[in-house]
């Protein structure tokens, strides 16, 4: 995964810029499809292989979503570790006094 | 039917691993080798913590009743654990940059270090917390009497497990009072009861589906149709989704493992998607099993107890063993952390005050701070669980304390828009957070708490049917007359509603203190800070360390001294008491005993703390410092702007002066030509032309003398004039007879108007009025004017006339003449040097003379204009009078 990074610096930072956005935008995708009556559609009466359709819903998207999450913090973690990470100027990732 | 002894046996067994894993691993992490505790698994693991005896078997009675309804509490911690990287990763790092304990110690620190808030805060959680911790002992005595059968008293059983869970919390969690207060060992035996849990549960899920049944689809066959039929999304589904993401954040055993015992960041991002596929497969079976007990066993059977009883009915004893094993790892795990947690916000935000207060004249002298805050916690946690098991022993099991799982979440989410706001907006303030968190507090307390006891506590059931006062706007399920079928959803629409609202309108309204915004600003831009603001206050280095010491121990005291006076470049003694020291060590300090309690202490023992607020909103205040700045840039570029302009017209004046220059030098060299060209030429004449007549020679020699008297004339009056315009030339002013000045004038000029045939008259009025002026200066106008009008003036009958008219302040004096007069539009440019009016230019005059006269009047304090006349040339000559004050006597 690291190869794949691109060499250049503004590119990288558009990518970071990116995947930080879809950082926000699996929790909001989830809330739209488990916390909004997007659900009612899919969970009417009615069985899937057997299970109702509401049991299979609710931990298929939830599946989905650790998914993506999964992925997406791999990535972004890729960026975190990156050595000069820090030097290279990333707004969000300033140097922790602490450390 | 298993034995009640063997059962103890086992129970006792499990705690003593227990006991030995947590022993284990703090020896590991006392070695420093706790690399293996440090990962991201066990961080996972410990965050199962949420999973408490109420979900582990709760969860399928919820099932039972409700369907898909408990999926809610899992699926709010998930979506908050999806955006770790906006919320929980911004309340990690404030957790680990300002050394927060709890999440009273967040919101005391976020809003200005506040004792109150910290005290509010807690009692909160402990209000919250009680019921939940007696809803544990209840689960654990209850499973444990389904199991053996009533041979031991319910109260008895739970006080033998209140008394061993308060001891290994005692134990464990209140070993040491650590800088980062971090339990490994708690920790440690967290994560292995998070796998008993996940372990029983999977086990007895897979034994329902594949043991009893073939398969899923078989389970879900059992299934009454109407039981799904609802729709799921529904006011309480909602209502449940955010009371649990609420609590993941917020409980404070949960901020206590998330936040608190975190140690490296980038576990969380670990944790993001490993602590949804925890509780993915808790909730998997949840619904199986509960649909399997529902089939197979009697009617009257509780559905909270399914987990147990199903895998008993069907003759399995050591999966209902490991069931059981998993109830118990729920509830004691809740248990511990939870009484850590609060005992550290009790003895944080009021044991330490109040010890604070009352040992003011010998808090910078005696005793171990260290003992005192240990003492505190222990005797906190036998508090919390002795009051759990009050709770426990007062409600006798009632069926009220089924719902208390959620109460508890609902009452702890009053923090939540104080703590988002918090980190988030800087305009949060203290005033507001009080405001909002005091008003949700009693709002949910009255609309859900109070009546969950059903009128035996505080709350009347007249009360609670009719509304206070027997108003019904008031009763506590329908307040203002919004009736809910569900108190819950009622009660958090209300209450958190009604929180925001009073949180964001008194932000708004009040100002935040200095603290609150130094805090303010650290915290909502704690990913762009380059270091924290240092307030400028004293203290000696021996006391700073001596506080220290009391709190931290001595030997961490001395390595965080010796490190600061290593990097203030000191190879040995204490470092410098600076700023950065001060606040270094109440930070270090509020790792112990939260940030109100450290900033009081090094209060104590701080001078100079009161600094002015214009400098504290400076140093705090990022936006306040680009304002300011803009502002100074603003300011600076308005000045620049008018400086511009300045040069500008002063760029253009000179460029008039220097083209007035060059036209006055090119007029100068025209008029030096003309007599040099004649003196030149008649020269050259008498030097080559031999045999010239004497008469000739003498003629030639005569106007060559002439010109050159002209000349120097002429570079004379030059040097006059640029002397007059310069003002080097102080002209004396003296007490004149006016008639005097006048008659010379006219001496000096009379062969000139005879020559010319000009008549020239002095009217003899006013003429012995005295003036101040230079004599001789004040001729020289007067023969120039005279012979001005003699060249100019012709008339048919050339006359001119002199004439003195006074006025009370200055005294005139015009010169008439006869002659074709001056148009009105060449009055200015009379007065302009070297310029004659065309038609009327005659040779010989370098046109300086007016230019001169002008000067000369002006540096005498009068002046020189054209009047109108009917006819001719009027030139006024305006004079002071002696009296006016500017004159010296003439000493005669």
């Amino acid at each position: 995964m690291r190869s794949s990074e691109p060499t250049d610096l503004a590119e990288r930072a558009l990518n970071r810029r990116k995947r930080e956005d879809a950082a926000l935008a699996v929790p909001a995708l989830g809330v739209l499809l488990l916390v909004s009556p997007v659900m009612n559609i899919f969970t009417r009466e009615g069985t899937i292989l057997g299970l109702p359709a509401a049991f299979v819903w609710v931990f298929a998207v939830w599946v989905f979503l650790i998914l993506l999450t999964w992925r997406l913090t791999r990535r972004l973690q890729t960026a975190d570790d990156r050595p000069g990470a820090d030097e290279a100027g990333d707004p969000m990732d300033l140097p922790d006094p602490e450390a | 039917m298993l034995s009640i002894n063997s059962l103890i046996a086992v129970c006792l067994a499990y705690t003593s691993v227990l006991f030995l894993i947590a022993f284990m691993a703090e020896r590991l992490a006392s070695a420093g080798r706790h690399n293996w505790l440090r990962s991201p698994l066990v961080y996972t693991l410990s965050l199962s913590v949420y999973c408490t005896a109420w979900t582990f078997y709760g969860a399928v009675g919820s099932a039972a009743r409700n369907g898909m309804e408990y999926v809610a509490i899992y699926v709010g911690p998930s979506l908050v654990m999806f955006g770790w990287y906006y919320l929980l990763r911004k309340l990690l790092r404030i957790g680990r940059t300002q050394r927060i304990t709890s999440i009273a110690d967040l919101i005391s620190s976020r809003y200005g270090k506040s004792g109150s808030l910290g005290v509010i805060v807690t009692l909160l959680a402990v209000t919250g917390s009680t019921p939940y911790i007696a809803l544990q002992l209840q689960s654990m005595t209850l499973s444990l009497s389904v199991l053996a059968g009533t041979a031991i008293s319910a109260p008895v059983m739970g006080m033998w497990f209140a008394f061993g869970l308060a001891v290994f919390a005692i134990l464990f969690g209140t070993r040491t009072i650590d800088a980062n207060e971090q339990h490994f060992g708690v920790v440690s035996a967290i994560a292995v009861e998070a796998v008993v849990k996940l372990v029983a549960l999977v086990c007895v899920g897979a034994f329902v589906v594949w043991g009893l049944n073939d398969g899923p689809a078989a389970v879900f066959a059992q299934l009454p149709d109407t039981s799904l039929a609802e729709p799921i999304f529904a006011p309480r589904w909602v209502t449940l989704t955010f009371l649990s993401a609420t609590a993941v954040v917020c409980l404070p055993r949960m901020f206590q493992v998330m936040i608190v015992e975190n140690s490296d960041e980038r576990h969380l991002a670990t944790a993001a998607w490993a602590f949804p596929v925890y509780m993915l497969l808790i909730s998997l079976f949840v619904l199986p099993i509960a649909v399997t007990g529902q089939a197979r066993l009697p009617i009257g059977a509780n559905p909270d107890l399914y987990v147990l009883t199903v895998p008993l009915s069907q003759g399995q004893p050591w999966l209902t063993l490991l069931s059981f094993l998993g109830g118990f790892s729920a509830a004691t795990s809740m248990v511990i952390v939870s009484a850590i947690a609060l005992s550290t916000m009790i003895s944080n935000h009021i044991a330490v005050p109040i010890w604070l207060r009352l040992s003011r004249q010998r808090a910078q002298s005696s005793g171990d701070v260290r003992r005192v805050v240990l003492t505190s916690r222990r005797i906190s946690i036998a508090l919390i669980v002795g009051l759990g098991y009050l709770y426990f022993l007062l409600s006798g099991g009632s069926a009220a304390l089924a719902s208390i799982g959620l109460i508890s979440f609902a009452g702890i989410a009053q923090v939540l828009p104080s703590l988002i706001g918090g980190i988030y907006w800087r305009g949060a303030n203290r005033s507001g957070a009080l405001a909002g968190i005091c008003l949700g507090f009693a709002i949910w307390g009255y609309t859900l708490f109070l009546p969950s006891f059903e009128g035996s506590f505080l709350l009347p059931a007249s009360v609670i049917e009719n509304g206070a006062f027997g108003l019904a706007a008031l009763r506590p399920h329908g307040l203002f007359g919004l009736e809910s079928p569900d108190p819950l959803v009622h009660s958090v629409f209300w209450s958190l509603s009604l929180n925001t609202l009073a949180f964001v309108s008194v932000s708004l309204m009040t100002a935040p203190r200095p603290l609150e915004r130094v805090q303010g600003a650290q915290f909502v831009d704690v990913f762009r800070q380059s270091g924290a603001p240092v307030l400028s206050r004293s203290a000696t280095s021996e006391d700073l360390f001596t506080l220290a010491q009391r709190i931290l121990g001595t030997e961490t005291a001395h390595k965080l001294f010796a490190d600061a006076a290593r990097i203030q470049g000191k190879p040995a003694g204490l470092p410098e008491a600076d700023g950065g020291l001060i606040a270094r060590v109440e930070r270090e300090l509020a790792g112990s005993v939260g940030a109100a309690s450290s900033h009081a202490m090094v209060s104590q023992i701080t001078r100079g703390g009161q600094i002015s607020v214009d400098e504290l909103l400076r140093m705090a205040d990022e936006t306040a410092q680009i304002v300011e700045y803009s502002q100074e840039l603003e300011r600076q570029s308005r000045e620049l702007a008018r400086t511009a302009a300045e040069l500008r017209s002063a760029n253009d004046r000179l460029r008039e002066l220097s083209a007035q220059k060059d036209a006055f030098l090119s007029q100068v060299s025209h008029e030096l030509r003309t007599p040099m060209t004649s003196i030149r030429s008649f020269a050259e004449i008498l030097r080559d032309q031999e045999g010239l007549e004497q008469a000739d020679v003498q003629r030639f020699v005569k106007i060559i003398h002439e010109e050159s008297q002209r000349l120097t004339r002429l570079l004379d009056e030059i040097l006059d004039l640029s002397f007059l315009e310069s003002g080097q030339v102080r002209l004396k002013l003296v007490d004149l007879t006016l008639g005097d000045v006048v008659q010379s004038a006219v001496t000096s000029t009379e062969g000139l108007c005879k020559t010319q045939g000009v008549a020239l008259t002095v009217e003899p009025a006013h003429m012995d009025a005295h003036v101040a002026a230079d004599f001789d200066r004040l001729a020289q106008v007067l023969i120039n004017l005279i012979s001005n009008a003699v060249k100019y003036g012709r008339g048919a009958d050339p006359h001119i006339t002199i004439r003195a008219v006074v006025d009370d302040r200055q005294v005139h004096v015009d010169v008439i003449d006869n002659g074709p007069g001056i148009d009105h539009a060449d009055w200015s440019r009379v007065f302009e040097k070297f310029s004659r009016l065309e038609d009327m230019t005659l040779a010989g005059s370098a046109g300086l003379g007016l230019p001169i006269s002008r000067e000369i009047m002006r540096n005498l304090g009068g002046d020189l204009v054209i009047m109108s006349s009917d006819r001719g040339a009027r030139f006024r000559l305006s004079l002071l009078r002696p009296d006016s004050g500017t004159v010296e006597r003439a000493a005669e």
